[in-house]
């Protein structure tokens, strides 16, 4: 028996999981003060790099358990979803994103938590969210060439460098523990 | 107390990750007992000597697409086992084991080895390899002998266009 346990059809598996899955994080971020979109600001501030610790911890734990766990053969890889690359509108979206995280202090995930624990902001950056989720999709049609272009398939960092996957994953690992030594090495100037 | 535990998984992670740099491939590897599509399609390529392939699924499965130069388990005979230095067998994963069992009670061989993925990774590594349109020019030098390989046994490589795949859909999944 090898992960993914469930049948992409399984609608209600499928929710199932997701909402336990959703519950998880929602939990995770929120012991990790992700809520509060002082603690998300302060890494602009070079104050406080909590988003960064968490957010590149969970990364390493998924890659190097996904690698493992399909090393071991326990996880068919072939099974596991991997979203389609389209370089520039994903730039473009990428950006957007980053404006709407300084200027909110929160990003969707910390904006549930913040929403689901009474922080008023929390609940308008939601607000916000479905409000250009609405907008996007009924002026799609207008952008439909520009969000269709470059695409790259599924397109994974081994295959972009033509290197292997378990030296990616080594380098992610090293460039994750460099990132952490710079950050606090950051907030011990900035304090 | 609380730098001790940093270390301990920062020691965790950097073992973890420099292991995966050695493994290179998050796929299984074949067992000792098992061979790769690539390295038995190589063997036949240069009439290993020695080499016998065995098929020993039902004779239907084996009517459709049975490697090349491989013999039925019907068509195996004493001989050919005393004269085999090699015998590689694949079946499905429900007879995989006792078919290599009876082989081997069978058999003189030194070796008796499984297929590493059957032969649906026959079909996808050697007659159907996969070469992405937007490989760089080293990608697709290293690709080339996979795709002369595919041509000798009758396959053909294949190239992947990310940019003509299904068109986008207008959701999404994953996180």
């Amino acid at each position: 028996m090898s992960a993914p346990l469930l049948a992409e059809d399984s609608l209600v598996a499928s929710l199932l999981a997701a909402l336990v899955l959703g519950a998880a994080f929602g939990f995770t971020l929120e012991r990790a003060g992700l809520g509060s979109a002082r603690k998300l600001i302060g890494q602009f501030y070079g104050r406080d790099f909590a988003v960064l610790k968490v957010m590149f911890s969970a990364l390493l734990v998924a890659m190097l358990g996904v690698f493992w766990l399909g090393r071991f053969g326990l996880l068919d890889l072939r099974a596991v979803y991997v979203p389609p690359t389209f370089v520039r509108p994903q730039l473009v979206g990428g950006a957007l994103f980053g404006a709407g995280l300084v200027v909110a202090g929160l990003c969707p995930g910390t904006a549930c938590v913040a929403a689901a624990t009474g922080r008023v902001d929390g609940l308008f950056v939601l607000l916000g969210l479905f409000g250009g989720m609405i907008g996007a999709g009924l002026l799609l049609d207008r952008f439909a060439m520009f969000y269709e272009s470059s695409a790259h398939g599924a397109w994974t960092l081994p295959e972009l460098l033509g290197l292997p996957y378990g030296g990616v994953a080594a380098a992610v690992v090293v460039l994750a523990l460099a990132a952490f030594a710079g950050a606090e090495w950051i907030e011990r100037r900035v304090r | 107390m609380k730098s001790t535990v940093h270390a301990t998984f920062a020691l965790l992670a950097v073992a973890a990750g420099m292991l995966t740099a050695v493994a290179r491939n998050p796929d299984p590897p074949p067992a000792a007992d098992e061979t790769s599509a690539g390295e038995l399609a190589q063997w036949i390529h240069d009439r290993k000597p020695g080499l016998l392939v065995v098929d020993a699924r039902p004779a239907q499965a084996g009517e459709r697409d049975r490697l090349p130069g491989a013999r039925t388990l019907s068509e195996v005979d004493p001989g050919m086992l005393d004269a085999a230095d090699t015998l590689v067998v694949y079946a499905d994963s429900r007879v995989d084991g006792p078919a290599v069992d009876a082989l081997r009670a069978r058999s003189g061989a030194r070796r008796i080895l499984r297929l590493h993925g059957g032969v649906a990774a026959w079909n996808e590594d050697v007659l159907f390899p996969v070469l992405r349109a937007d490989a760089s020019p080293r990608q697709q030098r290293e690709f080339a002998p996979r795709a002369l390989l595919s041509r000798y046994f009758g396959g053909s490589p294949r190239l992947l266009d990310p940019g003509a795949s299904a068109p986008r859909g207008r959701s999404r999944r994953g996180c």
